[in-house]
């Protein structure tokens, strides 16, 4: 006991691991709040809905979604009247139960917010009337499913069934017994849904292993201290114990950190729910054979995480003792963890019969799947639910491990070491920049927190990209604008009513043909040979419509969306996540540049060298810009990247006016930005970041040059740089020109707080960092 | 009590490499100095003989018995101090040497009274609730010498005890070895010969695997009587010098060198042999 608690104390006084937990914490914390707080989201639009209905309609929601669904399946219908090949059935059932009514509707809809993202409205409320019939009809639903197994357990079906099949059938008839009189209850069930479904925990769950086992045993061996541990009565197999047991401890701590975070985040964003209801109330446990509370469910799921952490654990700690190399040691867990999740996410959820789904580390660590649905295993005679056979096998694998440890700890130690290629061209160069370069980003390894970082970033964007089939009609419409849009000359003019009135023609005339047709004036083969004709005449009209739609008396005609979306003109989210990504890479890369040499007193060592200071400080000042040059550039190409794939930026001539709305009021814009190309613009906004970037990295360099201890340059490089655009996204404002971060932003600094003399100020401030640092190294 | 070692037939390889070659030793109580230049196997016989690392070939065995068989019951006779050894950095000194004697196995009471007899008598007692990255080398040092004999062990096995350490702490971790030393067989690796040359019973030289000497300070001295000079030469002369002899010291005189050399054959009028000879002709 005595030696666990001092493992225990050992791990809690490591500050780094302390560091890096915390880190993980608000990582976890940053990832939910990102998650819920992006008001075009999917998750805070449906939460929207969804308090509209339990609040202006508190009875017959079903009704009032249903209405909803049937008016966007109409306007589906009308509007694909006008469109492709589809329009053939449409056109020739459908086309004169449009009322005039509806036209009314449909020509204000199009008009709103709504309309622009109407393929998400529409999946919300169809997610919410599955829901509240679900609720309704759980009941049957539960008799159905009873029904069902007595139908295949019996008669000609049940011939043809194997005994296994049989016995799965029998035990999910035995649990849904047990759910006859469950009735299901209205909760506030989105924060419980996307707790449920998230799993980002689970991902830092498993980079909180690595780093538990690291601290917990690397750092033995990294001050050899094993030696003096190893010869002593309790050094070895008790102490290995004892270290596993702390790793275990801590983990579920960082476990429970991880989900009541979570929890809680949900809870206040999307309000409580009832935790005594049935899970069967949460959409995604719909189907759930259990009887069991949402609170049960926590509890469980818990319960499961913790066995998977145990799991976990020890075969990581195997790999550990089996390899000597660090490196393959993370290689090898990440392998294995890839692995799991290629499985976890490549076979369908609803493909219960794939064992790899059930018996994998994903869903082990993320526990909610074992409740979702039944899984039996039949060993020998007796059928089990999969869920206590994995928590079996992990109990297993925790006393194999036991035992692993106290043979391993009692024998000598023999490692596989694998030879790993050397960097010696790279350390063996006399330039001092290259060895500047190659002791911050591999020494440090800061080139791998960088490049996390730009995979967090890489990991929003696709998770706000647009669905396939929204970017392939983005696409088409582009298609249309380049061949009618550009600069609006009279003749331009001229095509585009000419088309217009080409297609109204064709309407006109088509709906001729119809008349006759009702009044049998021609036969079937007449219609249907006009029908066929109208369509390929008509095939683009739905793209021409977002042309015409679009037309008016402006200079420009372009589709806006994707540069509206560049320049933030509607949301700012995806500019703030930037820049707090740009500005906490520039902080991993210097915070440590100076404060590092401060370890094993090379700084003095340095210093005493002719190229020690004012060389190496040339050397640092240009590792700063290029690196945060490198930086913008990266995250910059990314998000142009991202826009680009979903809205074809092709009209970089075009100026910047043709993409602002006469409503919106940009202060500070200079009207000759608003006249000025694109590509003039883009090229200001990324000129704006880079200089932010780089005031932003000599700020950091400053700081690290005037600490001793690398934690304090995190630190105050965090205030200062961090906490501002923390401060901003809580709506306190009035830190903007006191700040750096929308410099960086780039948009937010040009559209709204178009500074000249904050241009000035940083310019002075870069110029002073110079010189300070410059006098300081020259000791003057 | 009386007790001993016996090395048997040692060998050590790795992959090609002999590190160890077939080391015969017998120990019993008393300061044993193990000389030996870097890379010779000092520190591998020493992790063999703490069962720290598997010898290839051989056995050790404690008063008759294998120790490999005795496991626990030997860890609870030894105690070791690794070179330049570092603690946890956010350990105080009094912790860190709690947590030793815990996985000793200690009692908690025994463990609180010898640790504060042994923080006195290295002169840590007012440093015991720093934190170990606070402490200079020369505390550190001293305070892995506590946690190597906190078990009263009475086989003690200290590699470079005293580097780092300045001339004062240098000779009161000497005195202390001295006075431990009763009923104790302690092994010290190191390169300083003086830290040895008065306490060790025997010195043992080690050289590329191999033992090349055992016995006394006095009997190694012996073997180079008849074979160390001292003489003044021209500067230009000191390259001939320099490849027939080995040269132990070299003082410039006005235009002259005055050079203390070593030679294989005995001759007459030698001078009286220094450890610094002894080191230099042996290795």
């Amino acid at each position: 006991m005595n030696i666990l608690l001092y493992e225990l104390r050992k791990l809690l006084s490591n500050k780094t691991f302390i560091y890096l937990s915390i880190c993980l914490i608000v990582i976890n914390i940053f990832l939910v709040y990102a998650d819920i707080s992006q008001s075009d989201s999917l998750s805070v639009k449906n939460h929207q809905i969804y308090n509209e209905v339990k609040e202006n309609i508190p009875e017959n929601k079903l009704d009032y979604l249903q209405e909803k669904i049937i008016f966007y399946n109409t306007i589906n219908e009308y509007e694909q009247n006008y469109d492709d090949s589809f329009s053939l059935v449409y056109f020739d059932n459908e086309i004169s139960n449009f009322d005039t009514e509806f036209i009314t509707n449909y020509n204000i809809f199009i008009t709103s917010d709504e309309y622009e993202k109407m393929y998400i409205y529409y999946d919300i409320y169809c997610n919410l009337y599955d829901y509240y019939l679900n609720i309704e009809n759980y009941n049957d639903y539960v008799i159905d499913v009873l029904d069902n197994v007595e139908t295949y357990s019996s008669g000609i079906l049940s011939k043809n069934m194997s005994e296994d099949n049989k016995l799965t059938l029998k035990k999910e008839g035995e649990y849904f017994d047990k759910l006859k009189d469950v009735y299901l209850k209205d909760i506030n069930y989105l924060g419980i849904n996307l707790f449920i479904e998230s799993f980002t925990s689970t991902i830092l769950m498993f980079i909180a292993i690595i780093l538990l086992v690291f601290n917990c045993f690397y750092v033995d061996e990294n001050i050899n201290i094993d030696t003096i541990v190893k010869i002593t009565k309790k050094g070895r197999w008790i102490t290995a114990i004892a270290k596993y047991f702390a790793i275990l401890i801590i983990a579920i701590i960082l476990q429970m950190f991880f989900v009541i975070a979570s929890l809680i985040m949900y809870q206040i964003v999307f309000l409580p729910i009832d935790f005594s209801s049935p899970i069967q109330s949460i959409p995604l446990l719909y189907e759930s054979p259990y009887n069991i509370t949402i609170s049960e469910f926590l509890m469980f799921t818990t319960l499961i995480k913790v066995f998977a952490i145990t799991c976990i654990t020890s075969m990581f700690l195997m790999i550990y003792k089996l390899f000597k190399n660090k490196i393959v040691i993370v290689i090898v867990y990440i392998i294995i963890l890839f692995v799991s999740l290629l499985f976890y996410l490549n076979i369908e959820f609803v493909d219960y019969n794939n064992i790899l789904k059930f018996i994998n580390l994903f869903t082990f660590m993320n526990a909610n799947t074992y409740l979702m649905v039944y899984k039996g295993y039949t060993i020998l005679f007796y059928q089990s639910i999969i869920m206590w056979i994995i928590v079996l096998f992990s109990l297993v694998l925790f006393i194999s491990s036991i035992i692993y440890l106290i043979f391993y700890n009692t024998k000598k130690e023999t490692k596989i070491r694998i030879k790993m290629p050397n960097f010696k061209i790279l350390y063996s160069h006399t330039n001092l920049l290259v060895h500047e370069l190659y002791k911050l980003l591999i020494t440090n390894r800061i080139l791998i927190v960088i490049v996390c970082l730009l995979f967090v970033q890489l990991y929003f964007y696709n998770q706000s990209k647009l669905p396939d089939y929204q970017m392939q009609y983005e696409h088409k419409i582009n298609e249309s604008f380049r061949e009618f849009g550009g600069f609006m000359t009279d003749e331009k003019k001229a095509i585009i009513l000419e088309k217009d009135e080409y297609y109204k023609q064709k309407y006109a005339e088509m709906n001729e043909v119809k008349k006759q047709y009702n009044d049998n004036k021609i036969n079937d083969t007449e219609y249907s040979n006009a029908l066929d004709e109208y369509i390929v005449d008509t095939k683009n009209l739905s793209y021409f419509s977002s042309v015409i739609k679009k037309y008016g008396g402006q200079d420009y005609l372009l589709n806006s969306k994707g540069y509206r979306s560049l320049f933030t003109f509607e949301s700012i989210e995806r500019e703030i996540r930037s820049s707090l990504f740009i500005i906490l890479s520039i902080i991993v890369l210097l915070f440590s540049i100076y404060t590092s040499d401060y370890n094993c007193c090379n700084k003095t060592i340095y210093d005493i060298t002719k190229n020690g200071r004012k060389t190496k400080l040339n050397n640092r000042l240009i590792i700063t810009i290029i690196g945060c040059v490198i930086i913008v550039l990266v995250y910059s190409f990314l998000e142009f990247n991202f826009i680009n794939s979903m809205y074809s930026l092709d009209c970089w001539n075009a100026p910047l006016k043709a993409a602002i709305q006469i409503t919106e009021n940009f202060k500070t814009l200079p009207a000759i930005l608003k006249e000025l190309p694109f590509y003039v613009n883009y090229f200001f906004v990324i000129v704006i970041r880079l200089f932010g970037a780089i005031t932003a990295g000599l700020i950091v360099l400053f700081i690290s040059f005037y600490n001793k201890k690398s934690i304090f340059s995190i630190i105050i490089s965090i205030v200062i740089l961090v906490v501002p655009l923390l401060l901003f996204l809580m709506d306190i404002v009035f830190i903007i020109p006191f700040s750096l971060f929308d410099m960086i932003m780039g948009n937010e600094f040009i559209l709204n707080s178009l500074s000249y003399f904050k241009i000035l100020f940083y310019l002075i401030l870069d110029v002073m960092i110079i010189i300070i640092l410059k006098m300081k190294v020259a000791n003057k | 009590m009386e007790q001993e070692i016996l090395i048997n037939n040692i060998s050590k390889q790795y992959g090609d490499k002999k590190v160890l070659n077939d080391i015969n030793l017998a120990l019993t109580n008393g300061i044993y100095g193990l000389i030996g230049p870097n890379g010779a196997g000092k520190s591998t016989l020493m992790s063999i003989m703490t069962t720290l690392i598997k010898q290839t070939s051989g056995n050790i065995y404690y008063n008759n018995q294998d120790i490999e068989k005795l496991k626990e019951q030997y860890y609870t006779k030894i105690g070791m101090m690794p070179q330049n050894q570092k603690g946890y950095d956010n350990f105080t000194a009094l912790q860190f040497l709690y947590y030793i004697a815990t996985l000793k196995g200690m009692d908690k009471k025994y463990a609180k009274e010898i640790i504060h007899d042994l923080l006195i008598q290295v002169g840590l007692e007012n440093e015991k609730d720093k934190k170990l990255k606070a402490y200079s080398g020369g505390m550190l040092q001293r305070l892995m010498f506590i946690q190597a004999i906190i078990n009263d062990s009475s086989i003690l096995v200290l590699d470079e005890p005293t580097a780092g350490l300045d001339p004062y702490e240098r000779i009161r971790l000497r005195n202390l070895i001295s006075q431990i030393a009763k009923n104790k067989i302690i092994i010290i690796a190191t390169h300083v010969m003086q830290d040895i040359e008065s306490i060790a019973k025997e010195l043992i030289l080690l050289k590329d695997g191999e033992i090349i000497f055992k016995g006394s300070s006095e009997q190694i001295m012996k073997t180079l009587d008849g074979k160390v000079f001292e003489k003044y030469i021209e500067l230009k002369q000191l390259k001939e010098y320099e490849k027939r002899y080995k040269i132990s010291r070299i003082s410039h005189f006005d235009d002259q060198l005055l050079i203390r050399y070593i030679v294989d054959e005995v001759m007459p009028n030698s001078l009286n042999a220094s450890m610094e000879d002894v080191y230099l002709y042996y290795m």
